[in-house]
């Protein structure tokens, strides 16, 4: 699949990199991180336009974030009676808005580019809550500048060795969500009233 | 305290291992991947199908005239971005074929011009 699509860039260029972004913004399994860090590396070495690299990146991502969060919010439309129908649903439908009316805007910004691989499904999440579009597409805007132009810059400026840098980026962005992941669950862990948790474990 | 935790919360407590696990692996490999491409000695990337000819001058750090040779390209022909799977194909030759004639060249013009910090 990697090879795949690095094949495709140098044979297709930019395009190629903007469905990829586009793609990987909708939760599909494609090799967008290790597409921009080529990507950036054509640039350096006068096979690709940076800017053409940047702009394709960029707008391939916001469309697809967006693209996410209108197909969500669809959806919500659609299943609003089966949410409404049973207590436990609402609850959890309650939870999710309240946590993204408290931390959305930071959800979707570092979701874009510090634990990314969480994007796509922060997008998802966001449409399904009715979370508002204008802060969500404009913290996603800004989340996509940093994801960018970090993955292009890194390959520009370490043209030289993209497969290295492929492969450590991927290891740090592992690292990064399994950190989030440790945090998060070992609060949800402590926060818990112990008498609580005889009622939690049957729901 | 601990026992108490895990009695109540099994599910969540076995994720919360498995992430730190996950902590620890990707913690390890980032690191000693990091240290690994830090020697100059490991940085020639092996070619691959989607390198250009002007990406393995870049990534050899050598001149283009060299690599163009190498790869079939006539001479003063304008770099153009091609791929090497294709350069493969359009000579009838394989890349570890490509591997080789880059390698020669490569290790002929190192001879004739040491590059520093090497």
């Amino acid at each position: 699949m990697s090879a795949l699509a690095l094949s495709l860039i140098a044979d297709y260029g930019v395009p190629i990199l903007f469905c990829v972004t586009f793609l990987s913004c909708l939760a599909l399994p494609v090799p967008s991180s290790l597409l921009m860090l080529a990507s950036g590396g054509f640039a350096a070495t006068g096979d690709l336009s940076l800017t053409a690299v940047l702009l394709a990146a960029f707008i391939g991502a916001v469309l697809g974030d967006n693209s996410g969060y209108w197909l969500a919010r669809g959806l919500d439309l659609r299943i609003e009676g089966w949410l409404a129908s049973n207590p436990s649903r609402t609850a959890m439908r309650k939870k999710s808005q309240a946590f993204m009316d408290r931390w959305g805007g930071s959800s979707v910004f570092f979701s874009c580019w510090l634990v990314a691989p969480l994007g796509p499904y922060v997008n998802y999440v966001s449409g399904l809550t009715r979370f508002t579009w204008l802060r969500f597409a404009l913290w996603g805007i800004a989340g996509e500048l940093v994801w960018v132009t970090l993955y292009v810059g890194l390959g520009y400026t370490f043209a030289d060795r993209v497969s290295a840098l492929a492969t450590l980026m991927g290891n740090l962005s592992g690292l990064l969500l399994a950190v989030a992941a440790t945090v998060g669950i070992g609060l949800w862990i402590f926060r818990r009233k112990p008498r609580q948790s005889a009622a939690g474990r049957t729901s | 305290m601990i026992r108490q935790i895990w009695e109540q919360n099994r599910l969540a407590v076995a994720a919360f291992v498995v992430a730190l696990l996950a902590v620890g692996w990707f913690g390890f490999q980032t690191i000693s991947h990091a240290i690994y491409w830090n020697d100059p000695a490991h940085r020639d990337q092996a070619l691959a199908g989607w390198m250009t000819p002007r990406y393995v001058a870049e990534s050899y750090q050598i001149p283009p005239e060299v690599v163009g040779p190498a790869l079939f390209l006539r001479k003063g022909e304008k770099p153009r971005r091609v791929s090497l799977d294709a350069i493969a194909e359009a000579n009838g030759v394989t890349l570890s074929d490509l591997q080789t004639r880059i390698d020669t060249a490569v290790a002929a013009w190192r001879i004739n011009r040491p590059e520093p910090g090497r």
